[in-house]
Order: structure tokens, then C-alpha cells, then sequence
């Protein structure tokens, strides 16, 4: 396999290489340092992956990720990163990369994660991987029953006057709205919510810290 | 006779070493990096030190074996300025590298000690013209 590093960082670059080279199994096809020389480089030996830094001094890995694969959808790109922001991750990830590891990570775990990918698998650190499926688990849980925040702010606070154990009537008088329109923001806020009653609502605000 | 004053190291193979450097880093892709463009240098000792021993370790090891130079990583020195001032104030003669892992640069620091020979040696270390040889 092809592989093509992507990175600023001189000794960190050089020292990959080093790791990489003595693999018979894989052959170093260049070297960048920003997303310039990545694009030119990934356009010129065409590899088959790519190791990418995530922060480069012209731009994202990102932007690159983008790009090249735009032109050479077969190619795979894996982030090898110090970031371990979330929102790199994602970003990542949604560019179309295809592993997200920390540099923290030791010299044989690079070689096999890289064989791994080559083989149609993923490659995530642990760290990564666990804060990935916790955003999975979140967002299954926000498709199940949308969030409060979906709902109007008069949704809201008919919510929380539900929640305190006020009849239609009592929160048309402390909103002064009519009752009808009480029963109405009721109905969409359970829709909303999935929820099939006042009593769940209640429960469903005082879980989510809607109510004191 | 205490040989280690010559700041040489001697091998199992008699061989001369001319650095003896310590890499005080992690067990990490950068830290394998460096350690392998140093001992690339047959010429020099290198050895590497776990940062996950402490700075206490650190500092006990630099006492025993003496060494010219230390390779530090930047994380891991931002909170320990206190190394950094107390090995350089103890040993004029060493010089310390940080390394940093996000950005492409090394620090150098090492301390510069001064014997006095008139007071306009003082003037020209202020005005950052002192030359040695003046």
C-alpha cells in the first residue's frame, strides 16, 4: 500500500516515515507539509492512504480530506492528531476520513491500524472512539424524544406550569392566554416530546431539570 | 580515580561517547521519533526516561549520569518551569530542549555564566553586548 503523510511537523513527519519504512508492506509515496503540497502530492502518487494532520499552517486536514477525496473517492484518510476535541472528531468524520487517532498512540498500533484500514476497516483510538459513541447514544436518544429545546418558549412555559401540577384553566390565568390556547401548546409540546400525557410531561420536565 | 569528571561515557565496547543526552518523554509516536534520530548518533548515549516517573526522577537521574544535554516535551514542562530553572541553575554546563508535539519547534535553554572582570562587563550584559572575548 501507498501511503502519504501529511504533516508540519518535522520530526514528527520523519519519524513516521521511520516507522513506516521498515514494512515491506508498505511504501512511503510522499511527504507534506500543508494542504497545499497534500492536494498537489495526493494528485501526483495517487496514494491509498493518507495520514493527515489535523491543524496544518495553510489550512484544515479538513479542507484537504474534502478536496482529495472529492478527486479520489477510493483513497482513505486517516487523521493521526493531537486534537481530541469533539468537534474535531466530528469534523473529521464527516469529511470522509476514515480513522481519527492521537499521536499519543505507539509505533506497532500505527503499522496495524493502517493495515486495518487498507483492509476496509475503520481506525479510531480508544479515547475517540468512546467519545463517538457517546455522541451516537445521544443523538439516538434526541431522535427518540426530541429535547426540550425544540419547543417554543410558550411551550416552555406551559411545560413547567404542567410540571407544578396546574390545570389548563390555572395556566391560562398565569400566562394570560386562553385555555384553548393552553390546550393547544399542551398538545404540541406532547407531540413534540413523545410523550402520551400530562403526568409523562411532568416526569419529562422534572428529569430535565425544567422545574425545581 | 573518579573518571567521570572526564564527561565521557565508555561502553560494554570501550567505546568513546561524546553527549550523553537524557529524553525525558512519553511512550509515544514523537518520543520513539527523537529517540530514534538521536541514537541514530552512534557517538552519543541517549537515554530515555519515562515523564510518567516524575520530575524527582528526572532530576536524580541527571545527577547520576551527568549528562550534556536534556530533551524535555513543551506539555509537559509548561507546568514545571521549576525544572527547567532548577537544572540549568544547578548545572551551568547543561543544555535543555523542549520539544513541542503541536508545534514544529524546539526551545533551547542553557545558563550563561559570567566572570566579572570590570564593571562595564555588567553594562554590556544589560545593552546585550557582552562578547567573551572582550
Amino acid at each position: 500500500m501507498k501511503i502519504l503523510i501529511v504533516d508540519d511537523h518535522v520530526l514528527f513527519r520523519e519519524g513516521l516515515a521511520a516507522i513506516i519504512r521498515p514494512q515491506s508492506d508498505i511504501e512511503i509515496a510522499g511527504m507534506a507539509g500543508t494542504v497545499r503540497e497534500a492536494i498537489e502530492l495526493a494528485r501526483t502518487v495517487k496514494p491509498d492512504i493518507i495520514l493527515m494532520d489535523f491543524n496544518l499552517p495553510d489550512g484544515s486536514g479538513v479542507d484537504a480530506t474534502r478536496i482529495i477525496l472529492d478527486e479520489q473517492p477510493d483513497c482513505k484518510v486517516v487523521f493521526l492528531t493531537m486534537s481530541e476535541q469533539d468537534e474535531d472528531l466530528f469534523a473529521a468524520i464527516r469529511s470522509g476520513a476514515k480513522g481519527y487517532m492521537l499521536k499519543n498512540m505507539h509505533p506497532p498500533e500505527l503499522v496495524a491500524a493502517l493495515r486495518s484500514v487498507q483492509q476496509g476497516e475503520s481506525a479510531l483510538s480508544r479515547a475517540m472512539t468512546l467519545r463517538l459513541m457517546d455522541e451516537l447514544s445521544r443523538t439516538k436518544k434526541a431522535i427518540g424524544r426530541p429535547a426540550e429545546n425544540t419547543l417554543t418558549l410558550r411551550e416552555l412555559d406551559v411545560l413547567r406550569a404542567i410540571a407544578t401540577g396546574m390545570s389548563n384553566q390555572e395556566i391560562g390565568n398565569h400566562l394570560f392566554i386562553s385555555e384553548n390556547t393552553v390546550k393547544f401548546h399542551v398538545h404540541s409540546l406532547l407531540a413534540k416530546l413523545n410523550l402520551s400525557d400530562r403526568k409523562e410531561a411532568a416526569n419529562f420536565a422534572r428529569e430535565h431539570g425544567l422545574v425545581k | 580515580m573518579d573518571f567521570s569528571a572526564l564527561g565521557k561515557i565508555f561502553e560494554d565496547d570501550n567505546t568513546m561517547k561524546s553527549k550523553m543526552v537524557i529524553v525525558w518523554g512519553q511512550d509515544d509516536l514523537l518520543s520513539w521519533a527523537v529517540n530514534f534520530f538521536l541514537t541514530s548518533r552512534k557517538d552519543w548515549n541517549v537515554v530515555s526516561l519515562s515523564s510518567e516517573r516524575g520530575i524527582d526522577f528526572l532530576i536524580q537521574e541527571v545527577e547520576n549520569l551527568n549528562p550534556d544535554v536534556v530533551i524535555v516535551y513543551q506539555t509537559k514542562c509548561v507546568n514545571s518551569a521549576r525544572l527547567l530553572m532548577h537544572l540549568l541553575y544547578t548545572r551551568p554546563e547543561l543544555t535543555m530542549l523542549t520539544v513541542s508535539p503541536q508545534e514544529n519547534f524546539i526551545e533551547v535553554y542553557s545558563k550563561k555564566q559570567i566572570f566579572v572582570q570590570e564593571v562595564s562587563d555588567l553594562i554590556s550584559v544589560v545593552e546585550g553586548e557582552y562578547h567573551p572575548a572582550h
